[in-house]
């Protein structure tokens, strides 16, 4: 099927859907009404983000329009393979499809030129029209935050709540701090109100010094005009907000009782300023600044310094150290198993030289597929974590109320994806040794075999990449508030989960050809791999703590 | 006196001529030999059945065949078939067996060592030219099993390919496979040996060391438990032959494993060979019979063919071409509850 007009044709849909991809990818996002910085409701998305960000969304976003036409153009194909090698789903006779002479009268068949452009064409009509636009307004969110849209704002103003102000604002005047200061010392603040008192100084000091960049004269010397123009109504209404403060707290003086609404006018008017402050340098990161001894360039200086995760420096540093250590252990565990399996002891000495590289490439290939699973759901978990983090969705550990069912649903998508990228990985070592052994690029027989032969055991690997994302959730939560010791212990807990999950797995989908002494090989393979990872994890997390 | 012994010599010819008259022809006394060609090998189309002990299974209800110990699909169409004309001439008629293998089915036919061919056999433009071939009865299709892929790196120079020789496999199969770009790695030393009439001049590329695990690149055998055998001792590397029969060998030796076979190059359609006599009239009568009869069972309201597809293959689905045949035939699918036509 696959001739040069096919490939032209496949070509000439996937482009249609690029083009139908760029027209809608610009449309405004849906900030949540409940979001904690409801003015970003509104701002274009081209605002909400760095030209990297954007980018990275829109690949990402082309990339689910072509997965989707990638995948109903081999759907038929993939339908009838997987039908056939569905448990039970015996088959006699001629194989293969009569093709009709007459392809237009079923655009699906899958040897007609003209299924392509059909696709193309229905995936472009349903995701514009009514029931699945809602579909593409969730793909294209889902693309947007992939990419870090508006997560980046979100970034910058999770770094501006944790600045040092009074060490940045030294030296420098606080107009409605100390207004406030003088409010409050006419006020008798019992000890329960304490600590609103505390909070209220906090923000008005971030106040004091965010408000001339965003809202006052000074904004015109640090941002360029052109870009401040997009934001104009909303720095307006921001101005007017904080002249309504300013009136508050000359009121406050004489009307004690109104400390708790301007405790709420104070933390709205903060997380606004947070909120336009962040999308003005998301927008304007490599501005020269007029001056560098004053609080806003210190600001924006301490905003580009980039810190590096620390998570996912622990991580690559884990996966690092178990890599070595894992393939020590498993091609130790290869040569023993051979031992095993031999009936005299002379015959070993000749055999352990043949039989040597072969314990050595059975656990690169171990190795491997288990590195890849482990990356990609300790990753997606540190992602998918930081990215609640910054969006106020993962609250604060609390010991009385552990939160298994945050842990739960956020580790779906990692350990789903894991699995995936394992099942990618055993496909293509097979599909490569395939080759190199008979030049043979794919066949539908081989995929048939394979997904028989690995499909239970890859299903099962699911549970492998619940147990990483939880690993992840509970060490990144719950390390500073406890000891090396006892975030080793976790550690080595949940290695032992991971050798029981490993016996349940190998035993129910290796079959019963398999020897026992080969099934407690593979699973004290898998055991070790874990160990090594999640007690490497854990003493690097400790190790990195400030 | 004279009159007398005239009227009793007229009545004494004329008693010889009414005896003359009325003694039935030899034609119509003789029992007729059909002689039925099966195979032990072809299973599940036409093979020998044994139980566990070594005994061979029947019930008082089977057809002649199955009587014997001979069971598959086609046997089952044979053995209906032949239980109609049994029923119909009991004292005309006698049945026969011989067993035979791919490479002398034909030539037994020819021979009229048999007269009715009952094993999974394509039809082909010179069968047809020399046999009369029944309304077609199945469809398969040749593959070809491979040898596990941990096997490939110390293959050595055994053998490529195996298939039984004198079937499409031979003449057909391996072509038709190699065109579909399979077995690229030995598709240049294949062609070469099909290609040349004189294969004992070849000489395997690399090969002119290691003479114990030496072979020829093809290797035709006579029957497919020879070939079977000799893919399961790992002697040659692609076991050639029509799916069904290939699936069903393998499965059958204990620990054999393979990959691929399932998918088909061709499509065979099988019917049932006879040889029309030129001479023996009352014998070309009952062979008439037999193709009338299968006729009748085939397009009757419960087919033939549906009824040996659902005994010979239980819990299979018909593949798409497969089951487009039996719609062609008589306008039903296996399985099908209602009739279509």
């Amino acid at each position: 099927m696959w001739d040069i007009a096919y490939a032209a044709v496949v070509l000439f849909g996937a482009v249609s859907l690029i083009a139908e991809a760029t027209r809608q990818f610009a449309k405004p996002i849906d900030i949540s009404s409940h979001d904690r910085y409801p003015i970003l409701r509104g701002v274009e998305l081209s605002s909400l983000s760095t030209p990297n960000e954007y980018i990275r969304g829109y690949i990402l976003y082309c990339l689910v329009y072509l997965a989707v036409y990638s995948g109903f153009l081999i759907s038929t194909e993939l339908f009838e393979l997987l039908k056939a090698t569905a448990e039970g789903v015996k088959v006699a006779g001629a194989g293969g499809q009569i093709s009709l002479r007459d392809e237009i009268k079923n655009p699906l068949n899958t040897q007609g030129y003209g299924k392509p452009i059909f696709i193309s064409a229905a995936i472009i009509f349903a995701l514009s029209s009514g029931v699945f636009a809602t579909v593409e307004g969730w793909v294209r969110g889902f693309a947007h935050r992939l990419a870090g849209i508006p997560r980046g704002v979100y970034r910058v103003i999770t770094q501006l709540s944790r600045l040092d102000y009074p060490a940045i604002s030294h030296s420098y005047q606080l107009v409605l701090t100390r207004e406030f200061g003088t409010a409050v010392g006419a006020l008798k603040v019992g000890e329960f109100e304490q600590p609103m008192i505390d909070e209220i100084n906090n923000a008005l000091v971030e106040i004091d010094l965010l408000a001339p960049p965003v809202v006052g004269q000074y904004s015109r010397k640090v941002w360029p005009r052109e870009n401040v123009r997009a934001l104009e109504h909303l720095i307006e209404k921001q101005k007017t907000s904080v002249a309504e403060l300013r009136d508050a707290l000359q009121a406050l003086a004489s009307n004690p009782a109104m400390i708790e609404e301007f405790h709420q006018l104070v933390l709205i008017t903060r997380n606004n300023l947070q909120a336009l402050f962040a999308v003005l340098f998301i927008r304007n990161q490599k501005i020269v600044l007029p001056s560098e001894n004053n609080p806003t360039a210190k600001i924006i200086n301490a905003l580009r310094e980039k810190k590096s995760n620390v998570t996912m420096q622990v991580l690559v540093g884990a996966i690092l150290g178990t890599i070595i250590l894992a393939i020590i252990a498993s091609t130790i565990l290869e040569i023993l198993y051979h031992q095993y399996k031999l009936e005299d002891a002379p015959a070993f000495f000749v055999t352990f030289q043949a039989k040597h590289d072969i314990a050595l490439r059975n656990s690169l290939a171990f190795v491997l597929k288990f590195t890849t699973m482990f990356m990609v759901a300790a990753t997606l978990s540190t992602i998918a974590r930081k990215s609640l983090i910054e969006m106020g969705h993962w609250p604060a550990f609390d010991p009385r109320r552990i939160p298994f069912q945050r842990y739960l649903v956020s580790s779906i998508f990692p350990a789903v994806a894991a699995t995936l990228a394992y099942g990618a990985v055993e496909f293509l070592e097979n599909f490569i040794l395939v080759y190199i052994k008979t030049g043979t690029i794919i066949t539908s027989g081989l995929i048939s075999d394979l997904v028989r032969d690995t499909a239970g055991f890859a299903l099962m690997t699911l549970g492998f990449g619940l147990l990483i994302s939880f690993f992840v959730f509970v060490i990144s939560d719950v390390h500073e508030r406890i000891s090396v010791y006892r975030t080793v212990l976790i550690g080595i807990s949940f290695s032992i989960l991971f050798l029981i999950w490993s016996f349940l797995t190998v035993s129910i989908t290796y079959g019963s050809n398999q020897m026992l002494p080969y099934i407690v090989k593979d699973a004290l393979n898998f055991f070790s791999f874990s160990f090594f990872f999640f007690v490497i994890f854990s003493i690097l997390i400790e190790l990195s703590e400030e | 006196m004279h009159v007398a012994k005239n009227i009793s010599l007229s009545l004494l010819v004329m008693a010889c001529v009414l005896v003359a008259i009325m003694r039935p022809s030899h034609s119509a006394d003789k029992t007729v030999d059909l002689v039925i060609g099966v195979r032990t090998d072809a299973a599940p189309f036409s093979y020998k059945r044994r139980s566990s002990s070594g005994g061979v299974l029947s019930r008082s209800s089977d057809g002649v065949l199955k009587r014997l110990g001979y069971d598959g699909y086609v046997v089952h169409i044979c053995d209906r078939v032949l239980t109609e004309l049994e029923l119909q001439y009991r004292d005309r008629i006698n049945f026969k067996v011989e067993v035979v293998n791919a490479e002398d089915r034909f030539s037994s036919l020819r021979s009229n060592r048999i007269d009715i061919l009952c094993d999974p056999a394509t039809i082909t433009r010179n069968r047809v030219r020399e046999f009369i071939a029944s309304t077609p009865v199945y469809l398969s299709g040749i593959t070809f099993a491979s040898q596990p892929i941990g096997v490939f790196n110390e293959w050595g120079c055994r053998s490529i390919v195996g298939f039984v020789g004198k079937t499409t496999s031979q003449t057909m199969g391996v072509r038709r496979i190699l065109e579909h770009g399979e077995w690229p790695r030995h598709s240049k030393e294949i062609r070469r040996y099909i290609d040349n009439q004189d294969t004992s001049t070849l000489k395997r590329p690399g090969c002119n060391g290691d003479s114990e695990k030496l072979g020829p690149t093809i290797l035709a055998f006579k029957t497919h438990d020879e070939l079977a055998a000799a893919f399961c001792d790992k002697k040659i590397l692609y076991y050639v032959g029509d799916i069904e029969i290939v699936t069903r060998k393998i499965r059958e030796i204990k620990d054999c494993k393979s990959r691929d076979a399932s998918q088909t190059y061709t499509d065979e359609r099988y019917a049932i060979f006879i040889k029309a006599s030129d001479s023996d009239t009352g014998k070309a009568f009952f062979l008439l019979k037999f193709l009338e009869v299968l006729s009748m069972e085939i397009f009757n309201r419960d087919p033939l063919l549906l009824e040996s597809f659902s005994e010979t293959f239980p819990g299979y689905q018909a593949s798409q071409k497969l089951e487009t045949f039996y719609w062609s035939l008589f306008g039903r699918y296996p399985n099908d509850k209602g009739g279509k036509n």
